[in-house]
């Protein structure tokens, strides 16, 4: 089914990855901070730049959209300096809040949020880690970034008003993150995936290798 | 060994009313550092109070110091830590979306930084605790709920924005070797029950001086069994909604006033 997707972080290497891959399938509304994508595959003719920040930033972001695809917090720019860390933290944590907001009032009824793998780097290397694990990120602003979005996401979705896949992603093209196919398929899976019992929230690890591929794949 | 016997606290948002409390509970004990956005002084000057019978800071004279620290800056927050023994965050913006993040979310995560960085031995992080949130995942319908439950802040923009707060600060304390813990508030009442007046008092509510005093007995506490400890201050009602003994097993510490008046009825 082709639906209208809001992408936010379209001004980022993981935004604009899914931009370009899922334009083939659906009207996409590319979403960043920046003035422009600066991306390749980006169309700059429906690019929208918005202050995720502002709820009628946010509003205007996602008008239109059917769902929103969350990736603005996959990568997390810390720039420099003990302010600049404290302007990421806010920028995620509250832009997700608000991003989340306006869509209830939009009435969306499902957000794909692109978290981390990252946010497991740190357990040992003999566990298998799965969805089921507690996060785990490092104090630092890049690390907690992910995870604060995550939390607003889920604890929004607890209440019943939006249902939230949460995507936990590797960096494009690592050997131990995640390719471009894969991060793009797993949206599209997302899209349409039925939630378990009546849950309104859903973690899944992508992963095409490295240590946090699942057993057997 | 976390335990602040003496030496040097500071406050953040000893302007407010639990700030009050604390500086009142703290100032024989401790030389205090008190900070808030505001100068104490101002706040002072113009009565802010938080309610009509929220109490005001006392303005302490040296040793003690106080001082303009805005949690949202890192570098003020370091500085401020600078020489302490241990910190306490009272620091809580509710319903301004603007400020809501900077301070529940950023703010803890300069506190935290700023304490590890420094050395600091203990920080005393505060929360609040919604017992009606809306949704069906709040706790409203349960009983004895435990000072360690998770909470579901839902979509309130105060109850999540601290919730991310007390998430970041637990990452500080298992990763930084941060002794932390964390006071859950509710509900605020003054000691003194006036008779004739009043008609109840909801199951998670403590004195004004009660609390101010939890953060003696909190400072002053053994070794905790996680680096993360997180504890209700709350009086002990008789609805048994929620268990409030967890803070008098750790910390030693009991609500003295537990305001029988306001939820008995008249003798004869």
């Amino acid at each position: 089914m082709r639906m209208r997707l809001a992408i936010t972080g379209a001004d980022q290497p993981m935004g604009a990855l899914l931009c370009q891959r899922l334009a083939a399938q659906h009207e996409v509304i590319p979403v960043g901070a920046a003035t422009e994508s600066g991306q390749d595959g980006v169309d700059a003719a429906s690019y929208r730049r918005a202050n995720l920040n502002l709820p009628p930033g946010a509003a205007a972001a996602i008008r239109g959209a059917d769902m929103i695809v969350h990736a603005q917090p996959h990568d997390p720019e810390p720039g420099l300096g003990t302010a600049a860390e404290g302007a990421l933290l806010e920028r995620i944590s509250r832009g997700t809040y608000v991003l989340v907001q306006a869509a209830v009032a939009a009435h969306v009824g499902r957000l794909i949020l692109i978290s981390q793998m990252r946010l497991f780097q740190d357990i040992p290397e003999q566990f298998i880690v799965t969805e089921t694990w507690q996060p785990r990120p490092r104090p630092e602003a890049a690390s907690l970034a992910p995870f604060m979005a995550e939390l607003v996401c889920r604890e929004i979705a607890r209440t019943g008003r939006i249902e939230v896949v949460n995507l936990r992603m590797g960096m494009l093209g690592a050997a131990d993150g995640t390719s471009g196919d894969a991060a793009a398929d797993a949206v599209q899976r997302a899209l349409t995936v039925d939630m378990a019992e009546g849950y309104h929230w859903q973690e899944q690890h992508v992963v095409s290798g490295g240590r946090f591929l699942p057993q057997g794949a | 060994m976390a335990t602040v016997d003496g030496g040097k606290v500071v406050i953040f948002g000893a302007g407010g009313p639990v700030g009050a409390a604390t500086i009142t509970a703290l100032k024989d004990h401790y030389t205090l550092r008190c900070t808030d956005a505001v100068a104490l002084d101002q706040i002072v000057a113009a009565e802010r109070r938080q309610s009509v019978t929220a109490p005001l800071p006392e303005l302490l004279d040296a040793p003690h110091e106080r001082t303009v620290v805005d949690v949202t800056n890192y570098d003020q927050v370091r500085a401020a830590c600078e020489g302490m023994d241990a910190a306490i965050n009272l620091t809580v913006l509710r319903h301004d979306l603007d400020k809501a993040f900077a301070v529940n979310t950023v703010g803890a995560y300069n506190v935290a930084k700023a304490a590890a960085d420094a050395g600091l031995r203990r920080l005393i992080h505060t929360g609040p605790v919604h017992t009606r949130m809306g949704h069906l995942a709040d706790h409203w319908l349960d009983h004895q709920v435990p000072d360690d439950v998770p909470l579901h802040p839902g979509d309130d923009l105060y109850a999540l924005s601290k919730y991310l707060g007390g998430h970041i600060t637990r990452v500080f304390a298992e990763e930084r070797g941060l002794e932390v813990l964390t006071y859950l508030f509710c509900g605020f009442r003054p000691r003194q029950v006036i008779p004739g007046q009043g008609g109840g008092v909801g199951s998670f509510t403590v004195s004004w001086e009660d609390s101010g005093e939890s953060f003696l007995y909190g400072l002053r506490a053994g070794d905790m069994p996680s680096p993360y400890e997180v504890f209700f201050i709350a009086a002990e009602t008789p609805d048994r909604k929620y268990r409030v003994d967890k803070a008098r097993r750790l910390l030693g510490w009991q609500a003295k006033d537990t305001f029988e008046a306001l939820y008995s009825r008249p003798a004869g």
